[in-house]
C-alpha cells in the first residue's frame, strides 16, 4: 500500500503503483525545470513505464494550458503514457486541465468519492479504462470490485427504476474535437458535437446534444446496460461495455448535415443496435 | 519544453508588442497570422505566398517568414531560393539582425521572406524566442505571414507563438478536416483565434457528389470562413515556376486568394459559395433550424 505521499526531496517524483504510475510535483520553483527533470527521469526509465495510466499531483501550484499540453506532450506523444487524472487544488489549473479534455478530481460535479476513500489495500491510482489499453478492456472485467466499488456491476446488471447508480455527470459545454478526449468514471453530457478523431470514454452512459462523429465507449467498466444517445450517431465505431461495433466503412459519403434526429444506441444480445430515440428507453 | 511556461512571463512583451506596434496605416489591427493545418500537403506555403503576394500588391509592408525549418519550401515556391544567405535560425540564434535575413523579393518590393534553415532541425529554435522576434518585426511590417509546419510539435507551437490569428488551410478531404479540426481545438486551447480557407475545392466534384461541399466543412469545423479556393491547374505550373498565382489574372486560384487578402484587410468581399443547389440546400438548414 502506497498512498503516503512521498517525501519531495527531489522536485518530480514518480512513484510506480500495481495499476500505473504517480507523478508529484514540487510546489515550488520553476515549472519549466520541473519539466525537464521529470523528461530526464522519463528517458531513463522510458521501458519500465511505457503505456502506463498516470496520475498527476499538480498541488497547490498555478498550471495553464500550456503546461498541462507540454505535460501531455511529454508523457503522452512521447513516452506513451496515458493521463489518467490530475489532481490539483487551485482552481485556474483544473479549469486549465479540465480544457484539455483531462479529468480532474475535485471539481464541481467530479467524482469525489475514490478520492476520498481509496480502497484498502488498492492502489492510489485509479484506472479508467480506455485509449492504449481498450483491447484488454472489451473482455468483462474479471475481478469487477477490484477498484473498491463492488456494488457497482450487480446494481447495473438490473436497471430497475431507472435511477442509475452511477453517481456523477461530466458535463462538456463545447464541441470536442479531433484528439481531445474525456474520461469520466460517471455519465457524460456533451453540449456541442463529437468529431472525428474525438474521444469519450465514460463508466456510465454518454449523451451527445449534437452530432457524435468520434470514438465513444458508454459502460466502460464492463456495463452492458449502459447507452450512447446522440443528435446523429455515425460514428466510425460504438463501444458499449464490452461490445464493439463498426459503423460505416466509407465515412466520406456520411453527409455532415443529415437531419439531426436523436438516436439511441444499446447492447442487444451481442450486437449494438442503433435506433431512432423516442424519448422513452 | 522550458519555452512553453514562458508563458507566464510574457506579461511586459505583450505590452510592448501591442501597445506600440500597430502601425500607423492599420491602427490595432491584426498583424501576425499564423498559416496552419495540421495535416501536410494541403496549401499552407501556396497560401502563405500568394497571400503575402497579394497584400504586397496592395502596398503592404510584409514578411512571409518559413517557420518549417529542416524542410524549407517557401522560398521554392516564392522563386526566392538562390538568393539565401542568412536564415530564421541564423536570426534566432542572434548571429545577425532579422533584417539582415530578410529577402526582398523583386516582383513586389514590400514584400520580405525570411527564409528557414534547410540543415537545423525545430528545437533550434523555441516559442518564447519566436514571440520576442515577432514583436520586434510587428514594429516594421503591416503584415507577418508565418508558414506553419506540418505536424502539432515544437514546430506547431514555435509558429503559434507570436500570432494574433491563425488561418486554418484545409481541403475537402475527411482526413485533413481531422486534422484541421485538432489544430483548431489546440489553438482554442491557447486562446489563438482562427479562421478557415477551404483549398482546393472542385465545384464539378460537389455537384456529383464527389466531394464534400464548403457547408459539410463547415458544419464540422464550425470557425468563421476566410475564404474558398478553387482547384486550379495554374497553382501547380504557378508553383513550379516559383510565381504566385496571384501574379496571373487568369488564375481562378489567384483571384480567390486576391479576395482572402482583400478580407484580411477588413473589407467586406462576400463569399461566393461553390455549392450546388445553393437555394433549397439553404432552405432545407433553415427548416431544420426552425
Amino acid at each position: 500500500m502506497q498512498i503516503d505521499l512521498p517525501k519531495l526531496d527531489k522536485r518530480v517524483v514518480i512513484k510506480g503503483y500495481r495499476t500505473g504510475i504517480g507523478i508529484f510535483f514540487d510546489e515550488d520553483g520553476p515549472f519549466a525545470d520541473l519539466l525537464v527533470d521529470l523528461a530526464q527521469s522519463l528517458e531513463r526509465s522510458n521501458a519500465f513505464f511505457n503505456g502506463a495510466p498516470v496520475t498527476l499531483h499538480i498541488g497547490r501550484r498555478e498550471l495553464g494550458s500550456r503546461d498541462f499540453m507540454a505535460l501531455r506532450d511529454l508523457l503522452v506523444e512521447r513516452h506513451r503514457l496515458m493521463i489518467a487524472q490530475v489532481h490539483a487544488d487551485l482552481p485556474g489549473t483544473r479549469t486549465a486541465a479540465e480544457r484539455l479534455g483531462l479529468k480532474v478530481s475535485g471539481t464541481p460535479g467530479g467524482y469525489r468519492a475514490a478520492d476520498a476513500a481509496p480502497a484498502p489495500g488498492g492502489p492510489e491510482v485509479r484506472v479508467v479504462p480506455g485509449g492504449r489499453d481498450l483491447a484488454r478492456q472489451v473482455e468483462p472485467p474479471r475481478e469487477p470490485a477490484a477498484r473498491g466499488e463492488p456494488a457497482r456491476s450487480a446494481e447495473r446488471a438490473e436497471p430497475s427504476g431507472g435511477a442509475s447508480p452511477v453517481a456523477d455527470t461530466l458535463t462538456v459545454r463545447q464541441t470536442l474535437r479531433s484528439g481531445q478526449r474525456i474520461e469520466f468514471p460517471g455519465h457524460v453530457l456533451v453540449l456541442g458535437d463529437v468529431n472525428s478523431g474525438a474521444e469519450i470514454v465514460a463508466g456510465g452512459d454518454i449523451v451527445v446534444f449534437g452530432a457524435l462523429r468520434g470514438l465513444a465507449h458508454a459502460g466502460a467498466s464492463g456495463d452492458r446496460t449502459a447507452v450512447i444517445v446522440a443528435l446523429g450517431i455515425q460514428p466510425p465505431q460504438l463501444r458499449i461495455g464490452p461490445v464493439i461495433s463498426r459503423g460505416s466503412e466509407s465515412p466520406a459519403r456520411r453527409d455532415a448535415r443529415e437531419p439531426q434526429t436523436p438516436e439511441i444506441a444499446r447492447v442487444e444480445g451481442d450486437t449494438i443496435v442503433v435506433e431512432a430515440f423516442r424519448g422513452r428507453l | 519544453m522550458a519555452n512553453d511556461t514562458d508563458a507566464a512571463v510574457k506579461g511586459p512583451e505583450t505590452a510592448n508588442g501591442n501597445g506600440h506596434g500597430a502601425s500607423p496605416s492599420r491602427p490595432g489591427e491584426k498583424k501576425v497570422f499564423v498559416v496552419t493545418s495540421g495535416k501536410g500537403g494541403v496549401g499552407k506555403t501556396t497560401t502563405t505566398a500568394n497571400l503575402g503576394m497579394a497584400l504586397a500588391v496592395r502596398g503592404r509592408k510584409v514578411c512571409v517568414i518559413d517557420a518549417d525549418i529542416g524542410l524549407r519550401n517557401l522560398d521554392v515556391i516564392m522563386g526566392l531560393e538562390n538568393r539565401i544567405v542568412f536564415t530564421l535560425v541564423d536570426v534566432i540564434q542572434g548571429k545577425c539582425h532579422y533584417r539582415k535575413g530578410l529577402i526582398k523579393d523583386r516582383r513586389a518590393q514590400t514584400l520580405h521572406l525570411l527564409p528557414a534553415s534547410q540543415t537545423d532541425e525545430k528545437d533550434a529554435v523555441s516559442p518564447a524566442q519566436m514571440k520576442a522576434l515577432l514583436d520586434e518585426m510587428r514594429e516594421e511590417f503591416d503584415y507577418v505571414l508565418i508558414d506553419c509546419p506540418a505536424g502539432i510539435e515544437q514546430g506547431f507551437r514555435n509558429s503559434i507563438a507570436g500570432a494574433d490569428e491563425a488561418l486554418v488551410v484545409t481541403t475537402p478531404e475527411v482526413a485533413a478536416i481531422r486534422d484541421a479540426d485538432r489544430v483548431i481545438g489546440l489553438l482554442q486551447a491557447e486562446g489563438v483565434g482562427a479562421r478557415l480557407i477551404i483549398n482546393r475545392i472542385s465545384p464539378e466534384m460537389v455537384r456529383r457528389g464527389d466531394m464534400l461541399g464548403q457547408q459539410d466543412v463547415l458544419d464540422i469545423l464550425a470557425i468563421d470562413l476566410l475564404g474558398i479556393v478553387p482547384l486550379d491547374e495554374q497553382v501547380i505550373i504557378a508553383t513550379n515556376n516559383g510565381v504566385p498565382a496571384v501574379l496571373q489574372d487568369a488564375s481562378r486560384a489567384g483571384q480567390a486568394f486576391n479576395r482572402i487578402a482583400r478580407r484580411l484587410e477588413g473589407e467586406d468581399v462576400p463569399i461566393q459559395s461553390l455549392d450546388p443547389a445553393g437555394f433549397l440546400a439553404r432552405l432545407g438548414r433553415k427548416l431544420r433550424l426552425a
